[in-house]
């Protein structure tokens, strides 16, 4: 039922015709979706979450394309222009419009598209309640340990990451967001998409190492917290965090420490003993279950 | 008696036709320049600080005299339910609207809904800047054609409904 929700709530940016052919689709198929694709000159197409694309209505025209970006952005491009330089341009509801096409270029930044050739309408349907097992064991006393949630790609850090910043939220603590993508919180005219808590200081769509030097400087955080730790100003702003006595929460690629241990970006963390508590994620099917250890 | 009503409703309704033409000459003009500092304002708003497009509309809602109604009409057009697109809403606001203005003019101010929105803010602010020029060339045509025309309308509808008058007679 949410995801249904979910999808006549991200079916407002397409144009009339095709918001009613999509919402027409049965119901147990709506459900499934996670993704609808409009390409010029092909039919309008539906991913599932098994990644299975099928076509549900004739070819996408160009005037097509131009409305949807019309509708997403409320006929204000100009509005949007450093959200479109990154190639999205986040909804209402946490929802992600895609874009792809011939791009005006100036001083090495995309301003504008000039004939768009597809849109990828990501529907979010977010999970909440996940980290609800986790959390007692990253807090000591009341105070919460830093964390760093290491997975694969695919299977769940940023979720996890954000019901964990939402909980912590509604025990009382305070923390400060870098979402540089805007996958977190998902800000839409500055009100977060997606919950994260009654608590959350959001730093969206700055350099995340900029962002956390924001937040540890303007908003008193008692958590940093992190999507990705890839960039060494990203590692530098969480230790200098640490130092200050702020705790940090963050996610990581990896399949395991050792791994995470060779990558020379995050040594520095490691070495610092930056991070007491460390969540693997292990996946099978839909099912995912959540490993806490102590690494300091 | 009713000879002297009959020609004196028959000089009025031509006096009248003349007087209208050069109120209609002189609501163009005022149309075209009230226009003409509305796009120079939207110009400023969209290169300064990249207005969005509904609180652009807004504000020239306001303090543009006899553009305000168009873009009064513009503003209620974004918030409908059931969205329309812009340039649709921009050219139904002009016909609503009734603008004394001719065809071409007409013309140029619908090229308006089919720029705004649609690029980063100082493409639009050019844009926008081009049509203002190409209305303040239409402006000082208005003006002249209101100071040639004004007064030989009113004094043609006099003639003709004397003339009028006479044959009649």
């Amino acid at each position: 039922m949410e995801r249904l929700q979910a999808v006549r709530e991200a079916s407002t940016v397409l144009p009339r015709e095709l918001r009613i052919v999509l919402l027409a689709q049965p119901a147990e198929r709506q459900g499934d979706w996670e993704e609808i694709r409009l390409r010029a000159g092909r039919g309008m197409s539906c991913v599932d979450g098994s990644g299975r694309e099928k076509t549900i209505y004739r070819p996408v025209t160009a005037e097509d394309l131009r409305l949807t970006v019309e509708l997403a952005t409320r006929a204000s491009l100009q509005s949007v222009s450093e959200k479109l330089s990154a190639g999205f341009l986040p909804l209402r509801g946490g929802h992600r419009l895609g874009i792809c096409g011939t791009t005006a270029i100036r001083e090495g930044r995309i301003l504008h598209f000039r004939s768009i050739s597809s849109l990828n309408l990501r529907i979010a349907c977010p999970v909440t309640g996940i980290g609800e097992e986790v959390l007692p064991q990253l807090l000591e006393d009341g105070h919460f340990c830093s964390t760093l949630i290491l997975a694969p790609p695919g299977e769940g850090k940023t979720t996890l990451l954000r019901d964990l910043i939402r909980l912590l939220g509604e025990r009382g603590i305070r923390t400060g967001l870098a979402d540089e993508r805007g996958e977190v919180a998902a800000l839409y005219q500055g009100e977060p998409q997606l919950d994260v808590g009654p608590l959350a200081d959001v730093a969206d769509g700055c350099p995340k190492g900029e962002g956390l030097m924001l937040l540890l400087r303007g908003m008193s955080p008692r958590v940093l917290a992190v999507d990705e730790i890839t960039h060494p100003s990203d590692v530098s702003a969480l230790c200098q965090g640490a130092n200050c006595g702020t705790a940090v929460l963050a996610t990581a690629h990896g399949g395991s420490l050792e791994e995470l241990k060779s990558r020379s970006v995050c040594k520095p963390l490691l070495e610092q003993n930056v991070f007491s508590r460390l969540i693997t994620i292990q996946r099978e099917g839909r099912q995912r279950t959540y490993r806490v250890e102590r690494i300091s | 008696m009713i000879h002297l009503i009959g020609s004196l409703l028959v000089t009025g309704v031509c006096l009248w036709a003349g007087w209208s033409r050069r109120q209609w000459l002189r609501r163009r003009r005022q149309t075209l320049s009230d226009f003409c500092h509305a796009l120079a304002r939207m110009e400023t708003e969209l290169s300064e600080h990249e207005t969005d497009t509904a609180d652009l509309l807004a504000l020239m809602s306001s303090g543009t005299g006899r553009a305000e109604p168009f873009f009064r009409r513009c503003v209620a057009g974004l918030e409908q339910r059931d969205y329309t697109p812009l340039c649709k809403i921009w050219s139904e606001a002009a016909e609503a609207c009734d603008l004394p203005l001719k065809a071409d003019e007409r013309s140029l101010l619908e090229r308006g809904g089919r720029l705004l929105g649609r690029y980063d803010g100082r493409a639009q602010a050019m844009l926008l800047a081009q049509l203002r020029r190409d209305m303040e060339r239409c402006l000082e045509t208005a003006r002249e054609e209101e100071r040639r025309e004004g007064k030989t309308a009113v004094l043609l509808g006099l003639t003709a409904g004397l003339i009028t008058v006479l044959m009649l007679n």
